[in-house]
């Protein structure tokens, strides 16, 4: 389980590089997500263009993630796929999470696994 | 990993109940369907109900990872079919999954028997020799009502 993480001018972009993000792969995202340190005040956005397949144990990572954050660490979501739209709509966790069509444009980018 | 096979619009497969082989599986039901062209709403639907089918089954069903996992899909023209078994702690979906999780309570789990249910056009259990067995139904959905 590999992420980016880069600075946008306004928030921390965590890019997930995985193409299943399921039950078998939920708890190490979520072990990987919480050691990356980010600034209080600034909205974390989570970019899922490379996620095809999320089920209800990445899903509820996600939401376990955006707990740990806290309300100071805002965690917005990006680039879903139609897919990913659709089980966020059944779950109604759009209404949840503020969603973007893209990630915004990022330099400083590095790994973390 | 486990028995396959495939004719031109049946997939049989056999893993192990563990979340790494129904993740495995779940890579071969990709590849088949794309060779059959049913990628789009159709496949999507499949792998959510039968990745979190699985997965209850792994996590529950097989608490000491002990047994195994059998499907077989049908893809037809209108619909995918499917008949899931194990061997595992028998399970009583009837009364699972009536309703999702409040978005509110920011839950982290509850939502699988939720969504099998939501994307399902039939869904039967049964146990019979020790063995649990699911038959479900996805339909093909008209383009107008993609997503």
């Amino acid at each position: 389980m590999q992420v980016l993480i880069g600075q946008a001018e306004n928030a921390l972009v965590i890019t997930v590089l995985e193409s299943r993000l399921d039950a078998a792969v939920a708890l190490t995202f979520k072990d990987v997500v919480r050691n990356i340190t980010s600034p209080a005040g600034m909205p974390v956005i989570l970019d899922l263009r490379q996620v095809e397949f999320l089920d209800s144990s990445g899903l509820g990572a996600i939401v376990g993630v955006m707990k740990l954050l806290g309300p100071e660490r805002p965690l917005e979501i990006a680039s879903l796929s139609p897919a990913l739209r659709k089980l966020f709509r059944l779950t109604r966790m759009d209404t949840v999470f503020k969603i973007h069509d893209r990630a915004p444009e990022t330099s400083e980018v590095n790994a973390a696994e | 990993m486990g028995n396959l096979s495939a004719t031109s619009t049946d997939l049989h497969v056999t893993c192990k109940g563990t979340l790494m082989d129904v993740r495995r599986a779940m890579f071969q039901v990709e590849r088949f369907m794309r060779d059959q062209n049913a990628t789009g709403e159709l496949y999507d639907d499949l792998n959510l109900v039968l990745s979190e089918a699985m997965t209850n089954i792994a996590r529950h069903g097989y608490p000491r990872d002990e047994g195994t996992i059998s499907f077989h899909l049908r893809l037809k023209p209108d619909a995918v079919i499917c008949r899931l078994t194990d061997h595992g702690i028998p399970y009583r979906p009837d009364a699972l999954g009536l309703s999702s999780p409040e978005p509110g309570s920011f839950a982290e789990g509850g939502y699988g028997w939720f969504l099998i249910r939501s994307l399902t056009q039939t869904l039967a259990y049964s146990r019979s020799e020790g063995m649990n067995i699911l038959d479900f139904t996805i339909p093909r959905r008209p383009e107008s009502q993609q997503h």
